[in-house]
């Protein structure tokens, strides 16, 4: 069935700003990091992360790379690229949208990371090496649904590849390694267990999300859903013209990114504001800089300003707060402002 | 297939801000290729990796070699090379990562998440700097002069102590601090981020002066010699700190020359001696005290606060032996010692992680140096010196896990390895393609070419708690130390993140509060609003919990499952309404055979009342037997082996 294929459209999505708002602001900046989404079933996470391929912006590739590297930055690039482009081939652009790559539970180890192509070795007696799904994620967004499940074999994957950008294959044979940079995005219902600690300081953002409490807002819930699955095609054509809006607004925002200056009043806030809560590392930090940077490009502003950090500290505080083993570490607006007083 | 590596572009090292005891070790590591190896600790985001990076291309000559976590034995010390051996029909082996690593380095990212096993041969390899190859028709040997970096987050901590040894030197990183650091690490960070190339080059020139320093250093010293009044410091360092064995005696000298060749003089001073026993034996004195509260925590019990005291005890005693030897200036040095590497690094060895877990059992109840039962079990099946750390592995029979080996194939529809299939049949295909007379365009794979992969998993196991609520608890005012058991149980499956199921009985109802998940915080929750009620159907719990788990294991034939069952067997409840309800509970204890489960009885009733009820059931269930009493921190004497276990 065609219908099938429609996604319920991200902007007709009830409430969950929060949520919005992290997964665009790692649209406009992918440096800050992913975003890990937390909350009970049922609370549309899935439905927000699939369907933001309706808004995501397209990006330059070499046309025909199987890693969609990005001609812009030449030492970035994958072997087969850097090899064309130091014969002198000029590598051919091409623009594609930005999408959405499900990595599935139950994948093995060498869908995740790549392998040895056994039709290539067969044929040829040559190795060759069959690209996986982290491949197919750089330069996109990599969705882990129940991100909390994953084996341990394969999370450790996700962690080489998150740390340093590229995925080292050492296995079957096969030594290569490719560029592997995405927005890593998992969403998990916490009553499932948690996630290792590792792989949890690696998401640059989390939220948590709960169902509407209201009985306007569950009763508009139902409301889109049912006209949704009445029509799907012509509820889409009814929204396109937010999802164009707020498509120019990503793109808009990623192509000024590089121009909103960050000033040294709120290098000093971040930095107290992280001490103050207790952070460890310089994670935090930086994402706490470039998710307030990616906020005010998102709304159009050139300037950042402290409300920005304001609006974007807590998610990128509230999952790296400490706690022990069976405490729940919980987040709190006004936390942040006692954090913020006097800077 | 082309040299499929990329070179990431890595932060200049003279643009790392602060570290200095890290950077100077690594500079240390650059200088003399008899250090062998450095471990870098420090809590995630701290630039580890940033660091170890940060030294490969220009300013060391050399590469960076990775091991990703996931790497298979052959990739790692060699195997057979496939094209040559079809193409060509020489057997002939295919360079593995250490061959790479020869004259380079070899970096191991979360060094405790590899296999032990893997880790060791490793070391092992790079200490005595060859590498011999015996595997599928290939008999090799090679050189691997390389110099090891890992890394680790302090608070994963666990590594095994043999593997610790071999690292010369460990260096913590401690996070900063000052807000004036933390301000001026993002802002080289935006900067690096918003135009690497023109930051690179902004740097270039206290790089520059970084190469210099390495060259010559590198050159002066061959001439530089250490006295023996400076050899019989370090003797007296380690004898004081109470070092086993003499890697890091020899490390401490050798060290310090190039510390010395480092600084531009040709002879050893006391303060090189002095940091370089900062770098270098600060985690061996640290493995003894660690492996002796290993010990402890077997028999006895987890010692949180008792460990934490141990450590900082040491701590202080190596300041002060460090500073014993420090004529010079001892105000000065010892003040540098405080600040610098040497602070008590509370998260190494869990001890802080256990801390702040112990702030939470208190909060519920009085804290136990409560037996880990199962931890302590797994352990003593593994043997306490060989501790594997927190991850078990078990060889998985079904397509899930991580594939760490192959073998010839024994089942009919085989997991096949294609690489090591490939490889096995590689040798012949000249042979084959004769017999066959073809144009050998293909590979020909016959039946006993096949070979099938080995699949690890992390093993798991399942508790299910089963708890009596009923009055007889709240009468003699148990419950509190109930609580307290279950949680200081759960700190170590916790780690380990098995499934924790919840159970609770009392004549209202037999209810499945939480069914087994990985959430350990529910359970938190659970106890602390747990329902009363007055009295004890012991067998209808019994066989709920037979029927449930019956069920579950089937589901997960992999998984070892464990039924905690704390009562005091008093039951008052029965099934059949004519029957004796504790004859009855006994019936059904025997009865009971859940396959893969093993129970546990915990007798929640009084020393002082003499009841043997929880005892019988005990023997009935074949469970091993504890009392809530011998749980209890003040009888810490009490160990397994003694204890009124029934087979």
């Amino acid at each position: 069935m065609a219908d099938e294929h429609i996604l319920f459209p991200f902007t007709r999505i009830v409430g969950q700003e929060k949520m919005k708002k992290a997964l665009l602001l790692n649209i406009v900046d992918p440096g800050i990091g992913g975003v890990l989404i937390k909350g009970e079933k049922g609370t549309a996470k899935s439905t927000s992360v699939r369907s933001l391929v309706q808004v995501l912006p397209a990006v330059n590739v070499v046309k025909g790379c199987v890693f969609h590297c990005d001609p812009k930055h030449p030492k970035r690039m994958c072997v087969y690229c850097q090899e064309k482009m130091a014969k002198g081939e000029i590598l051919e652009s091409a623009t594609v949208p930005m999408k959405v790559v499900e990595l599935p539970l139950s994948a093995t180890e060498d869908r995740v990371s790549g392998t040895l192509d056994l039709e290539h070795v067969l044929k040829t007696g040559e190795k060759k090496f069959e690209p996986g799904v982290l491949a197919q994620a750089n330069g996109n967004l990599l969705y882990v649904d129940e991100v909390n499940l994953l084996d341990d074999h394969i999370v450790d994957l996700l962690l080489d590849s998150a740390a340093m950008g590229i995925n080292y294959i050492e296995r079957e044979g096969i030594s290569f390694s490719h560029p592997a940079k995405f927005i890593l995005v998992g969403t998990m219902n916490p009553e499932e267990g948690n996630l290792r600690p590792q792989l949890l300081d690696r998401f640059g953002l989390s939220v948590m999300v709960e169902g509407e409490k209201e009985i306007d807002t569950r009763m508009e819930v139902i409301r889109r859903r049912l006209a949704f699955d009445a029509d799907p095609e012509s509820y889409i054509k009814d929204c396109q013209s937010e999802l164009d809006a707020l498509h120019d607004k990503i793109v808009n925002a990623r192509k000024n990114l590089a121009s909103i200056k960050v000033d040294e009043s709120l290098i000093h806030a971040v930095a107290v504001v992280s001490i103050r809560s207790g952070m460890e590392g310089h994670r935090a930090d930086i994402s706490m800089i470039r998710a307030a940077k990616a906020n005010a490009a998102l709304e159009g502003r050139d300037k950042v300003t402290i409300d920005d950090v304001r609006d974007t500290a807590g998610l990128v505080l509230a999952h790296r707060l400490k706690k022990g083993p069976f405490e729940e570490a919980v987040f709190k607006e006004e936390d942040l402002e006692t954090w913020l007083m006097g800077v | 297939m082309v040299d499929g590596r990329v070179r990431p572009v890595h932060f200049p090292f003279s643009a790392i801000y602060g570290m200095e005891d890290a950077k100077k070790a690594l500079l240390c590591l650059i200088v003399n290729p008899r250090i062998k190896g450095m471990l870098i600790k420090g809590a995630s985001g701290v630039a580890k990796t940033t660091l170890a990076r940060s030294i490969s291309g220009e300013l060391s000559g050399r590469t960076i070699v990775n091991v990703p976590l996931n790497v298979t034995d052959e990739q790692l010390f060699g195997c057979l090379d496939i094209e040559a051996a079809i193409k060509d029909g020489v057997i002939s082996m295919q360079e593995g990562l250490l061959e790479r690593a020869n004259d380079n380095f070899l970096y191991l990212d979360d060094v405790n998440l590899f296999d032990q096993r893997v880790i060791s041969e490793v070391m092992d390899c790079v200490l005595t700097r060859k590498v011999t190859v015996e595997r599928e028709n290939v008999s090799s040997m090679y050189t691997c002069n390389t110099t090891v970096i890992a890394t680790m987050n302090s608070a994963d901590s666990y590594l095994n102590p043999r593997v610790l040894d071999c690292f010369d030197m460990c260096i913590q990183i401690p996070a900063p601090n000052g807000v004036k650091d933390r301000e001026e690490i993002i802002r080289r960070n935006i900067e690096y981020s918003e135009d690497p190339d023109s930051f690179i080059k902004k740097y270039s020139l206290e790089e520059e002066k970084v190469v210099k320093n390495l060259i010559d250093a590198r050159k002066l010293l061959k001439d530089v010699t250490i006295s023996k009044d400076m050899i019989a410091v370090v003797s007296e360092l380690c004898v004081k700190t109470d070092i086993e064995g003499y890697r890091g005696d020899i490390s401490t000298v050798i060290v310090s020359m190039t510390l010395a060749a480092l600084n531009g003089r040709t002879e050893v001073s006391l303060e090189d001696v002095r940091q370089s026993a900062l770098f270098c034996l600060y985690h061996r004195q640290n493995m003894k005290l660690k492996e002796k509260s290993e010990k402890q925590k077997n028999k006895e019990a987890l010692e949180d606060q008792q460990d934490y005291t141990i450590m900082g005890s040491g701590q202080t005693h190596m300041n002060r032996c460090i500073h014993d030897n420090c004529k010079e200036d001892p105000e000065e040095l010892s003040q540098e010692a405080t600040d610098g590497v040497i602070e008590p690094d509370p998260d190494s060895v869990m001890t802080g992680y256990i801390y702040e877990v112990d702030d939470v059992i208190t909060k519920i109840g009085e804290t136990f140096k409560a037996i880990d039962v199962f931890e302590s079990e797994s352990r003593k099946a593994r043997g306490a010196a060989n501790d594997g750390g927190k991850r078990l592995f078990m060889k998985s029979n079904d397509r899930s896990g991580k594939y760490i080996g192959s073998r010839v194939t024994e089942s009919k529809n085989p997991d096949l390895a294609f690489d090591a299939t490939v490889r096995a049949a590689a040798p012949y295909q000249r042979r084959r393609h004769n017999e066959n007379d073809d144009d050998g365009d293909t590979i020909i794979i016959e039946n006993h070419d096949l070979r099938e992969k080995i699949r690890e998993k992390r093993s798991s196991s399942t508790f299910l708690f089963l708890l009596d609520t009923s009055g007889s608890l709240i009468i003699r005012n148990r419950m509190v130390a109930v609580k307290a058991t279950i949680l200081s149980m759960l700190k170590n499956n916790y780690v380990k993140r098995d499934r924790i199921g919840f159970m609770t009985f009392n004549e209202e109802s037999i209810n499945m509060l939480m069914p087994p998940t990985k959430s350990v915080d529910t359970i938190y929750k659970l106890l602390d609003n747990l329902p009363i009620g007055k009295r004890t159907p012991l067998s209808g719990a019994m066989l709920a919990v037979s029927n449930y788990m019956t069920t579950y294991v089937r589901k997960r034939p992999d998984e070892k499952c464990y039924v905690i069952l704390i009562t005091d067997g008093e039951a008052n409840v029965s099934i059949d309404e004519n029957a004796d309800p504790i004859e009855e509970s006994l019936r059904v204890a025997a009865k009971i055979s859940i396959p893969n489960t093993e129970w546990v009885v915990i007798d929640s009733g009084k020393r002082f009342v003499e009841s043997d009820d929880a005892l019988n059931l005990a023997h009935a269930l074949r469970a091993r037997y504890y009392r809530l009493e011998d749980l209890k921190a003040s009888e810490e004497s009490i160990n397994l082996e003694e204890s009124k276990s029934v087979i």
